[in-house]
């Protein structure tokens, strides 16, 4: 046996691909804002026929309601597979997928600021 | 005084005295020459006899070694290249019994060494070319995984991510491949992974291959938190990987293959894989278990595994030899197909905590941060409960390790989704007026 590894080379076993059976579009034709907030229906019925990518991230949700994009980053999943996912669980009912940026009303100046100051040291 | 008649007798009579004399000597020395003349002619004739058997000797070995050149040894070459050509006996049975026969029958035995010796040789040689070559693509394929799972991560358009996707999933063929050859060619898998939950390894195999869609998974496990360990956690993701090609390959492409996991009652667990094809000969059943008999690993050449190699059960067999899980072919499907089972001991299971290691679909990591960082601790007795064995173990670098360091200052926040949008809105629309001026710009 020869010793050869790859460990820091190699990805996760489970590809996100997989997780979606190949699909880049959710099934209810939605794209979901990254600042969208997603959220578990409360007393949504238990969903036995969930498969284990699915079930685990509902159990993120349901364990901290947060914006798409850091739901991206704490479940290590690529924003367009994690669209995919919740599109899912959002049509068995199970989570609720708020509204985006858009709609959150004009950003405050000392902010802005701040953010300029920050790119610029960058 | 004596007469003339008198003398004349007495001359008859001595004369005829003489002539008897005479003939009796010569008759007996005629019976001595005729006697001698016999025991000469018997001896030549015994003796032109033994030339005749030395002749026919001569001839008999000629014949013998004439026969082993034309016949017996390109018999016998034959024969090592495939066991079912009969190898020719002696053709004069007459020397069976004598010292010459083992002679002809060690000539046989060296031939015979000899070619075995030197395609060991040769076999080592090409397994160590093509596992160079192999372990090199293999490595440079990860690294191109790596690279894909970047671009997913930046790029959320649909279009793109679905040829990232087309990438992601070529590539991990393409890994499949390499992989196999090279652990039939005597090489690690190449992984320790962390310890992962026996669902993501069957579906993780699955996306290795090409009509992974078709590949049905049902769990039936009563413990969702059972995980395969770490070390073992690739090699099965191999081997289940080349049962289910196994099964696609043997039925048409609108069958389903059922991949069931249960818990059987002494703690294992079994993968269940079971194809509606057309099902294996029996030669087919034979061969395949010769090559995952953990007694044949030794004795497999790489010349011995068909055109097209058959490395897919090669390539199991020699991971059930190092690790120690099981796998059968040999049973009939409910739809007349393959069953195909794999079988993960006990002391290759393990449980992952939740609590520590929320369930996640990608990543085993957890967000919010323990107290103290649980996993670059060696192997230990409390990582591996089962043989203790003392293989150096590496561990896949902590992917999230950056935001664990600065831990604390997030740990505390009030979360609350509102506010997280709120943050983020500003912050996005801040980004896109800073930005705006500089678009208009290009623009013009």
């Amino acid at each position: 046996m020869s010793g050869h590894w790859y460990d820091d080379e190699a990805g996760p076993m489970v590809r996100p691909f997989t997780l979606t059976g190949g699909r880049t579009r959710s099934t209810e034709g939605e794209r979901y804002d990254l600042l969208a907030a997603v959220s578990a229906v409360p007393d949504a019925e238990p969903a036995a026929h969930l498969d284990h990518a699915r079930s685990a991230l509902l159990d993120r949700i349901r364990a901290r309601a947060c914006p798409l994009a850091e739901l991206a980053a704490d479940a290590d999943l690529p924003i367009g597979a994690l669209r995919v996912l919740l599109g899912d669980l959002v049509q068995a009912g199970l989570v609720r997928v708020g509204q985006g940026a858009a709609q959150a009303g004009r950003p405050d100046v000392r902010l802005l600021r701040e953010v300029i100051q920050g790119l610029r040291r960058l | 005084m004596t007469s003339i008649p008198e003398t004349a007798a007495v001359m008859l009579g001595a004369t005829t005295a003489a002539g008897a004399v005479a003939t009796a000597l010569l008759a007996r020395s005629r019976r001595a020459l005729v006697a001698r003349s016999t025991v000469q002619s018997e001896a030549l004739n015994a003796s032109q006899k033994r030339e005749q058997a030395l002749q026919d000797q001569i001839q008999q070995f000629g014949d013998e070694l004439q026969h082993l050149v034309a016949n017996r040894l390109p018999g016998l070459a034959l024969n090592l290249v495939s066991a079912h050509h009969p190898i020719p006996g002696l053709k004069h049975e007459a020397l069976a019994g004598t010292v010459y026969a083992p002679l002809y029958e060690a000539v046989l035995g060296h031939y015979s060494d000899t070619v075995a010796k030197e395609r060991r040789r040769i076999d080592a040689s090409a397994r160590a070319a093509l596992r160079g070559a192999c372990q090199d693509i293999q490595a440079l394929s990860y690294r191109l995984q790596t690279q894909v799972e970047g671009l997913q991560s930046d790029f959320d358009d649909p279009r793109l991510l679905d040829s990232l996707f087309k990438v992601d999933h070529l590539n991990e063929q393409a890994i499949r491949l390499v992989q196999k050859a090279a652990i039939v060619c005597g090489a690690w898998p190449g992984h320790v992974r962390p310890d992962t939950y026996v669902v993501e390894i069957v579906s993780g195999a699955s996306s290795r291959l090409h009509g992974y869609e078709r590949i049905k998974i049902s769990s039936r496990l009563l413990d969702s938190n059972l995980a395969v360990v770490g070390r073992a956690a690739e090699p099965i993701a191999v081997a289940l990987t080349e049962l289910m090609a196994n099964a696609l390959e043997h039925s048409r492409d609108d069958l389903a293959v059922e991949a069931g996991l249960i818990q059987t009652g002494n703690g294992s667990v079994c993968v269940i894989i079971d194809d509606a094809g057309t099902g294996m000969s029996a030669e087919a059943v034979r061969r395949g278990v010769r090559l995952l008999s953990v007694e044949e690993q030794q004795d497999t050449l790489l010349t011995e595994l068909g055109d097209p190699p058959a490395l897919g059960l090669a390539a199991i067999g020699r991971l059930v030899a190092d690790h120690g899980f099981q796998v059968s072919i040999d049973q009939v499907s409910p739809y007349n197909g393959v069953r195909a089972v794999l079988t993960i001991p006990p002391h290759l299971l393990t449980t992952i905590d939740e609590e520590k290691e929320p369930i996640s679909a990608m990543a085993p990591l957890p967000a919010a941060p323990p107290a103290a960082p649980q996993w670059p601790t060696p192997a230990g007795p409390d990582r591996t409960p089962d043989d203790g064995s003392d293989l150096p173990q590496r561990h896949r670098r902590a992917r999230t390790e950056p935001a664990r360091s600065d831990a604390p200052d997030v740990a505390p926040r009030e979360l609350n989704p509102e506010t997280a949008r709120d943050t983020w809105s500003q912050f996005q629309a801040g980004l896109a007026a800073g930005l705006a001026p500089n678009d208009s710009k290009e623009d013009q």
